[in-house]
């Protein structure tokens, strides 16, 4: 295979310029004229297609710049530029999987029957419950709040029809201000169901960013509540009920 | 027994119009309508705090136990008093939180290791006027020294609201406590439906003001 110089150069001619060449008419027969449609038409019929995780995808510095599928919605492993536009610098690393589009969908980044997302003083965001009874998995990604640099002041996470368990939590580390959304409601309160062991409880403390707010962590009745490390999030300024 | 309750602010009386509706017991309600009212602080919140803490400092006289009950607190048992009892040597009860409570610093968290848990200041029994009083005053006090740290961006807010500082005085006065069951205040409940179906005599709420005793 032919390999073109990174220095050769093609002229490029307008539309409406008669490209018929003024040869015999055998060399016309086997001449074609290809516009640069053309030729993205065809480097693009030789990619393979993005392809489709099944799995929460982890961060992949050799895949940055490259697109996949994930819940049905595109996603793509960061480049500097990227996270540098996102305004994550610092906070993530090249490599870092996230929707292309960051106007987030809740439902992409949830697995389970989330029924509520509160701000504590009665003024409730509420997300409806997708139609998916008896999940007992649950997957609570920051990225699905649309603005994962903020924390919603309080985060409620109500037991539905299917009995859900919250399993994982991601991305807590984009998390850069934690603050109250309304004058009357208490502090923040992050609040979880009761299925987090005591690996689980610390990696969401260490995921934390440090606050300056009153942030009550409340972690009761999970079975991890007794063993876990409180003083991980208490040294980053939270409160920590367990 | 004699009841007490602080509003200061239009939202907040119109919280205790529907709990001295519903307690159907006589209530004073402090306001600042209240000729001992003056403000002492322009926040909102601090102010109203300030007041709570200090509750009993605008009680004349009264015979016998004092309680205090949160502007948004209501009930919907006919008598609600009726089964509430506490120990003659009792200096002050409440209803503690749950679960064990880790601090970001040594004055809450050595406060918290004195009571076992935090205190949760909606409802209150305070053994006589004299006893309410000597809380209070310690209370208020300390509730006016951390105010000055909420300005130092230490990790200390307003928004840690009265409770801390109540913890704090009480445990420098270290007077004779009791806990008393969560029925005496229930304040998580979160809908109007699991509000009536509740056995807890009473609750906390800042909605549902048009909620009525069940007949």
């Amino acid at each position: 295979m032919a390999i073109i110089p990174n220095d050769e150069k093609f002229i490029g001619l307008s539309a409406s310029v008669d490209t018929t060449e003024r040869r015999s008419a055998l060399v016309n027969a086997e001449s074609q004229a290809y516009t640069m449609q053309d030729i993205t038409d065809t480097v693009s019929a030789g990619l393979p297609p993005s392809p489709v995780l099944s799995t929460y995808p982890v961060t992949t510095p050799a895949l940055a710049g490259t697109k996949f599928w994930y819940k049905g919605n595109e996603w793509h492993y960061m480049t500097q530029s990227e996270i540098d536009s996102a305004g994550w610098n610092g906070l993530v690393t090249v490599g870092f999987p996230a929707p292309v589009s960051k106007n987030f969908n809740p439902y992409i980044l949830y697995n389970g029957n989330l029924t509520m997302i509160s701000n504590g003083g009665g003024g409730y965001i509420n997300y409806p419950a997708p139609p998916i009874t008896g999940i007992s998995v649950f997957d609570f990604d920051m990225l699905g709040f649309g603005q994962p640099q903020r924390v919603v002041s309080s985060v409620r996470y109500s037991t539905g029809p299917g009995g859900e368990f919250s399993v994982t939590l991601r991305n807590f580390g984009l998390l850069t201000s934690i603050k109250n959304l309304t004058g009357t409601s208490p502090a923040v309160q992050i609040s979880y169901s009761n299925n987090l062991d005591a690996t689980a409880l610390n990696q969401v403390f260490t995921e934390l960013p440090p606050t300056t707010q009153v942030c009550t962590l409340d972690f009761t009745n999970n079975p991890g509540s007794a063993t876990c490390n409180p003083t991980i999030a208490t040294s980053k300024g939270y409160i920590v009920v367990v | 027994m004699n009841l007490y309750s602080v509003a200061i602010g239009s939202q907040y009386e119109k919280e205790a119009e529907r709990l001295q509706r519903t307690v159907n017991f006589p209530i004073e309600v402090f306001t600042k309508a209240n000729n001992k009212y003056a403000e002492i602080n322009t926040d909102p919140l601090i102010n109203g705090l300030y007041h709570k803490a200090n509750f009993a400092n605008y009680i004349d006289n009264a015979e016998g136990p004092v309680i205090f009950m949160d502007a948004d607190m209501f009930t919907l048992k006919q008598n609600p008093f009726q089964d509430f009892y506490v120990n003659q040597d009792v200096d002050f009860a409440y209803v503690p939180y749950t679960g064990r409570w880790f601090l970001p610093d040594t004055i809450r968290q050595e406060a918290t290791d004195y009571h076992g848990h935090k205190i949760n200041s909606g409802f209150m029994y305070f053994k006589d006027l004299a006893t309410a009083k000597l809380i209070c005053t310690k209370w208020r006090d300390i509730y006016l020294e951390r105010c000055e740290l909420y300005k130092l961006n230490t990790g200390n807010s307003k928004y840690e609201y009265d409770e801390w500082a109540l913890m704090i005085a009480l445990k420098e006065l270290d007077l004779n406590y009791q806990t008393l069951d969560r029925k005496w205040n229930e304040w998580e409940l979160e809908t109007e439906e699991k509000i009536k179906d509740s056995d807890c005599i009473f609750i906390q709420h800042h909605d549902f003001l048009d909620i009525d005793i069940v007949k």
